[in-house]
């Protein structure tokens, strides 16, 4: 998934970057001829002007431009600019004029020095009915001017008709002695504009849940962030109707504090790139206080508690010790972690502790809260901190609720990439069974003449004679040939199950049975423990007893000689179905994890001897009668395989009767 | 002595049989195909048979099918190299099914358990 277009990132920057001038504290002129450099190296014009419109004079200027002398107002294509200019002044609408498109054939004979093909674009300055200028952009070769660039302009338009307004605002406010206080006023403005801008980016780094926690938390915490001392994020658990506390960000002690605010502010640098390389370096074992945030859980419906009246009244609640009405009485679980109350026994006497929640907004509904304080500064929270926070956790309520959509998203293209492997196994095998049944066929018959007759050769000759023995070995050879055939086609016949009520114990005692001698050769001891109270399931018994030789001889091939074999069953209860597990377990050599993955594929052995079939076979059996085999491995300390039968059928597997 | 009718599409195969049941203490003649096996179920009159399932032309199954017209009671074997038509119900109308492997004492065994039984 793409979380944003290059185009959409490079138009965020453009427009940030203007956002930032038109809000600084240079005198107008300055301002406007940033912007229209800005724009020169963002659109690549021949010529960018910004006319300013005189409606005392009813005439045009050029306040700023960019590109050569002669294609100023006062250049020999005054009067054709001008007239355009009067054109945009009257309909408000920008007009983009293309080579073979809107330039008419008039405008150009008009413009005698221009002798190529060009282009224009023309871009009102206006807002909410002000109108104070055209923006004007010259191409001296054909342009398309695309959708996103069109209205990228407009906004542009709005943005300096806004910096013309304030510079009319001020400078009307001069005249009224107030200049100071606007000043001021205005550079806060601009700060948190371009605060909330670099956040905003910071938090589009990303899509990783705890990233994006961090990141938020780091913003308000941060020196040249929001400036608070500690910050807590919690959300709501709707199914259990809790707020869970999801992470904290913040010194453990006054010390602390201090040490990460000198190293703050001898970083310097671009705060969102700062905030995204902070949390990308993230750990998940935080402070002493994002543990101590983390066991916090609290019922949404509890009264009395700050945190949940905040998400049930969805707004901001601000609560200073010193002076309030709403004194948090200190009985919470937040109280009880992050000891958000008075410190009476502190050293200066009482210090007051200020701390604020607001409400974490998702597209419809609270989704969680965040609790800020400064319990080291003592720092008084102001309405303008809040009002500040406010706007920016909306910001971040998006960007939360937008990470846990993602995840939801991942989570179920995980699950469909698992089934789709999972459906594409069984084809394979499938497709595999098929051949090697009709492989294994075609063999059959010439394998029975060969054999059969040898055999018959063999009867005919003599005792002691090299040509007996020769017909011997032929004899051998084919036996093993057949074996492996019969591998082969019990591998690809297990789709077709007949199933009857069986009691797994007796088919585990009937095979161990004609296995004892072999294990009593080999030394092995067997340590059997089945559970009486396991129920008769339905299974195909043959195949059943397949799986249980496979499994069975594998594990007393592992051990060679010593070792001890352990079987055990027993009732499970899995994803709320009964089971039976049968276990069968060895003290071998295990499997190495570099084939663990392919102990089930067909073919794969890594026995000297034997098909590779052995387990691809108890795989598939397994599998059609809906149960699970698993293995438990310990490299050179043995594996143990686990069977999983369903004590009931799943309805509509009906069919497997008639097959 | 008991007479065998062997039928198999492979001479080899044909071959074996009639070697191994003569040596048995059968008479034992062959067929190649469904249609001779017919035939010589009148001029032979064999006191059992051994069929093969997959044959050009008329099939094993088939020719059962046929033999049960005329002879309900005479006993067949089924040999085949493909075990699953043990599940297809058609072949349940012979009196056995054997796989066929190089060791012929499943078969003979067979032979032997049905023909004392008739």
């Amino acid at each position: 998934m793409r979380i944003k277009t290059a185009s959409a990132q490079r138009e965020r920057d453009i427009l940030g970057k203007i956002i930032r001038i038109s809000h600084s504290s240079l005198e107008i002129d300055a301002r406007l001829t940033e912007i229209v450099g800005i724009l020169a190296k963002a659109f690549s014009p021949d010529f960018c002007g910004l006319y300013s419109f005189h409606e005392d004079k009813d005439s045009f200027t050029l306040t700023a431009s960019s590109g050569p002398d002669d294609m100023k107002l006062d250049s020999p294509c005054r009067y054709q600019w001008e007239n355009l200019l009067r054109e945009v002044s009257q309909s408000r609408q920008p007009s983009f004029f293309a080579e073979g498109d809107q330039l008419d054939v008039d405008l150009r004979r008009r413009m005698p020095n221009v002798t190529g093909p060009i282009s224009l674009a023309l871009v009102p300055i206006a807002d909410d009915g002000f109108f104070y200028g055209v923006l004007l952009l010259y191409y001296a070769q054909p342009k398309k001017f695309g959708d996103g660039e069109g209205e990228l302009l407009l906004i542009v338009g709005r943005e300096i008709s806004g910096t013309f307004r304030n510079a009319q605002l001020f400078s009307e406010a001069i005249a009224r002695g107030d200049a100071t206080r606007l000043a001021e006023e205005k550079d806060r403005q601009a700060n948190k504009l371009s605060l909330l801008y670099e956040i905003n980016n910071a938090l589009l780094s990303t899509m990783k849940f705890e990233e994006i926690l961090h990141i938020i938390l780091t913003a308000i915490t941060i020196g040249d962030g929001m400036g608070f001392n500690r910050a807590m994020l919690f959300l709501t658990d709707e199914r259990r109707n809790y707020l869970t506390g999801m992470m904290g960000v913040g010194p453990d002690n006054a010390e602390e504090a201090r040490n990460i605010w000198e190293y703050l502010e001898g970083r310097g640098g671009n705060l969102a790139r700062n905030l995204a390389s902070l949390s990308r370096n993230y750990s998940p074992k935080g402070t002493h206080l994002d543990e101590r945030v983390r066991r916090i859980e609290i019922p949404l419906d509890k009264g009395e508690c700050i945190l949940t009246r905040t998400v049930r009244e969805q707004k901001p609640f601000s609560i200073d010790s010193e002076d309030s009405t709403l004194t948090c009485k200190g009985d919470c679980e937040l109280h009880k972690e992050v000891n958000c109350v008075l410190e009476p026994e502190s050293p200066g006497g009482i210090r007051p502790y200020r701390f604020a929640t607001v409400p974490l907004w998702g597209r419809e509904r609270t989704i969680g809260v965040i609790a800020v304080d400064n319990i080291y500064s003592g720092r008084a929270i102001t309405g303008e901190d809040i009002k500040l926070l406010t706007m920016f956790t909306r910001q971040a309520g998006l960007a939360i609720e937008n990470c846990i959509l993602y995840k939801y998203l991942e989570d179920a293209h995980r699950e469909l990439k698992k089934a789709q492997e999972t459906l594409l196994q069984r084809e394979k095998l499938a497709a595999l069974g098929e051949m090697a049944a009709n492989v294994a066929h075609e063999i059959r018959n010439p394998l029975v003449s060969i054999g059969a007759f040898t055999r018959r050769l063999y009867q005919k000759l003599d005792n002691g004679l090299y040509e007996k023995r020769y017909a011997d070995a032929i004899i051998k050879e084919v036996d093993r040939l057949e074996g492996i055939l019969n591998d082969v086609l019990s591998f690809s016949k297990a789709s077709k199950v007949v199933f009857e009520r069986f009691d797994l114990n007796g088919i585990i005692e009937e095979t161990l049975m004609t296995m004892e001698d072999e294990l009593r050769l080999q030394g092995i001891e067997l340590e059997k423990s089945l559970d009486d109270n396991v129920p008769e399931i339905p299974c195909d018994y043959q195949q059943i007893k397949q799986v249980f030789i496979n499994l069975l001889s594998n594990a007393k091939d592992a051990m060679g000689s010593g070792g001890k074999l352990t079987v055990r069953s027993f009732p499970l209860s899995h994803d709320g179905r009964d089971y039976i597990g049968i276990e069968i377990g060895d003290t071998g050599r295990g499997i190495s994890s570099e084939v663990l993955h392919n102990i089930f594929n067909p073919f794969f052995t890594t026995k000297g001897e034997g098909t590779g079939l052995g387990l691809a076979i108890c795989h598939r059996i397994v599998d059609g009668h809906h149960g699970l085999i698993e293995v438990a491995n310990n490299p050179g300390r043995g594996a143990t395989f686990t069977v999983k039968l369903p004590v009931q059928r799943k309805g509509a597997d009906e069919e497997d009767f008639g097959g | 002595m008991k007479k065998i009718l062997v039928v198999d599409d492979e001479e080899n195969i044909r071959l074996l049989y009639q070697e191994e049941l003569e040596e048995e203490g059968y008479a034992v003649e062959v067929a190649a195909h469904g249609k001779e096996a017919l035939d010589k179920l009148n001029t032979f009159r064999p006191d059992l048979i051994t069929l093969d399932i997959k044959m050009p032309g008329m099939d094993g199954v088939e020719t059962l099918q046929k033999i049960r017209e005329v002879q309900r009671d005479l006993p067949v074997i089924l040999c085949s190299a493909y075990g699953e038509y043990k599940q297809d119900l058609t072949t349940w109308a012979s009196d056995a099914y054997v796989i066929k492997t190089s060791d012929l004492t499943e078969l003979k065994d067979t032979i032997k358990t049905l023909l004392s039984l008739h």
